[in-house]
């Protein structure tokens, strides 16, 4: 179980998804229903539409082995929950402007 | 490092402490199903109502960590060095002290760093896909999906997608509270975060630009995403129930109608975005409309448009969503990157913006 009492979820994996086009990417879409990420953006590129999707771990496999998988290459890029266990260290713990005195910062140059 | 919910909450108070003479501190009237209050920063001097506004909101899809840390340390930015009479740098980008002072006096920065604090607090402890607000889970569902809203499905734009568009279309958006990703929620503007955007562009009539900010493609899309743009039949348009059938279908003819003035502003402005962030580190954020591999509906930026076209009297809001970066949650050396790309794409929209409303 989590620190919430959830069940652990497998981990997330993003792909880099290349079909012929647009309609391929569709099917593939449909049949194995991907997390889209925030907007569903599809590129042209060299070697027809891409896309980028996120699969659970357990069904990576199967997605590949999807009916209309034979149209698009998958690629996986990168392991998003590996991933945020080290970002995780990068968040800030309590109230770094609890107090009167602390005035936030901008990256910008001042010049 | 990130900053966590309370800090972003506790950072917009402290900027309107520090800078009481050029801000002012809006709280929704609702809070969120947690509890947490949803505050926004304006930033600009005080006037008579005549500045344009422009409502930035980040922070909206929860485990897009960049956005409120790019928010916060614009407004930092601005008032620090308006304060200071300096000018601004991020990468190869160089604001001038005279811009910096035409901003923050010429125009009404809404600032909006956290939407969804809730999913934020969630995302940062306990889940790292998470995307929705907190909306307790329907009685009986025991699947942790099962809670929460995606607020930029929310809104009241075309927010029913099974009367609103073609059965095929497969519309980005789900009725299916268990949907882990794009539950639209039981009504449009269901939700309190959702009711606190709204409540701004209600309340502040001067506000014409809307940018909601978003991670990871990287990309900057303008209106419209409920179907591909088209520039001559006025008729054709999220009012018209004759379309119901057909709305949001690829290539097949017909399409949302964009008068053609109001389409060559959003992508000259966006432009402009995109050139700015070209020049911190030579990064590409394209420019496109929403509409792509499919529709969308109830989000917020096309909601903002819409306004006008659907309410007598309502203010013509341009509305853009940055899709910034390339993952949700970058180290935090290319986070700081990414803030810098944002934050210059931000500022030379408001150098942009005409100064009358």
């Amino acid at each position: 179980m989590t620190a919430t009492g959830e069940p652990p979820v497998p981990d997330v994996i993003r792909c880099h998804v290349v079909a012929e086009d647009a309609e391929a990417l569709r099917r593939f879409v449909r049949e194995t229903r991907p997390d889209l990420g925030c907007r569903p953006v599809a590129r042209p590129g060299r070697d027809g539409v891409a896309t980028e999707v996120y699969f659970r771990q357990d069904r990576l496999d199967a997605a590949m082995a999807a009916r209309s998988a034979d149209r698009v290459t998958v690629t996986a890029v990168e392991n998003v929950t590996e991933n945020w266990r080290a970002r995780v260290e990068e968040v800030g713990t309590g109230d770094r402007f609890a107090t009167r005195d602390a005035v936030p910062h901008g990256l910008g140059r001042k010049e | 490092m990130y900053l966590n919910a309370t800090e972003i909450d506790s950072a917009v108070g402290r900027l309107h402490d520090a800078y009481p003479e050029v801000t002012e501190l809006l709280t929704a009237s609702r809070p969120t199903h947690e509890g947490r209050p949803l505050r926004l920063l304006r930033v600009g001097t005080p006037h008579d109502g005549a500045s344009p506004g422009i409502l930035l909101l980040g922070g909206v899809h929860a485990r897009e960590w960049v956005p409120p840390d790019a928010l916060v340390s614009l407004a930092a930015d601005l008032l620090e060095a308006w304060h200071r009479g300096t000018g601004l740098g991020y990468g190869s980008a160089v604001f001038t002290a005279a811009q910096v002072r035409s901003v923050v006096e010429g125009v009404d920065l809404f600032v909006f760093p956290c939407v969804n604090p809730d999913g934020r607090a969630h995302s940062q402890t306990a889940s790292a896909m998470w995307r929705k607000n907190r909306r307790p889970a329907p009685p009986g569902a025991t699947d942790p999906s099962c809670a929460g809203v995606d607020l930029n499905r929310n809104f009241d734009f075309l927010w029913d997608h099974t009367a609103k568009f073609a059965p095929d279309a497969d519309v980005h958006t789900s009725d299916r509270p268990c949907d882990p990703q794009v539950y639209r929620g039981p009504a449009a503007a269901s939700e309190p975060e959702t009711r606190s955007v709204v409540e701004v562009l209600d309340g502040r009539p001067g506000i014409r630009w809307l940018v909601d900010v978003h991670s990871a493609v990287p990309v900057i899309l303008h209106h419209w995403g409920s179907d591909r743009n088209q520039t001559t039949d006025p008729d054709q348009n999220f009012r018209n129930p004759g379309l119901d059938a057909v709305r949001g279908r690829p290539d097949d003819g017909t399409g949302e109608y964009i008068a053609p003035d109001d389409l060559r502003t959003a992508v000259d402005l966006a432009g402009r975005m995109s050139g700015a962030v070209r020049a911190v580190r030579g990064g590409e954020y394209g420019v496109e409309p929403s509409y792509g591999l499919y529709p969308t509906s109830g989000t917020s930026d096309d909601y903002a448009y819409s306004r006008h076209l659907s309410r007598p009297g309502a203010s013509k809001v341009f509305g853009w969503t940055i899709e910034c970066g390339t993952t949700f949650q970058p180290a935090v050396e290319e986070a700081g990157q990414v803030v810098r790309e944002v934050c210059a794409a931000l500022l030379a929209l408001a150098l942009a913006v005409p100064r009358t409303p």
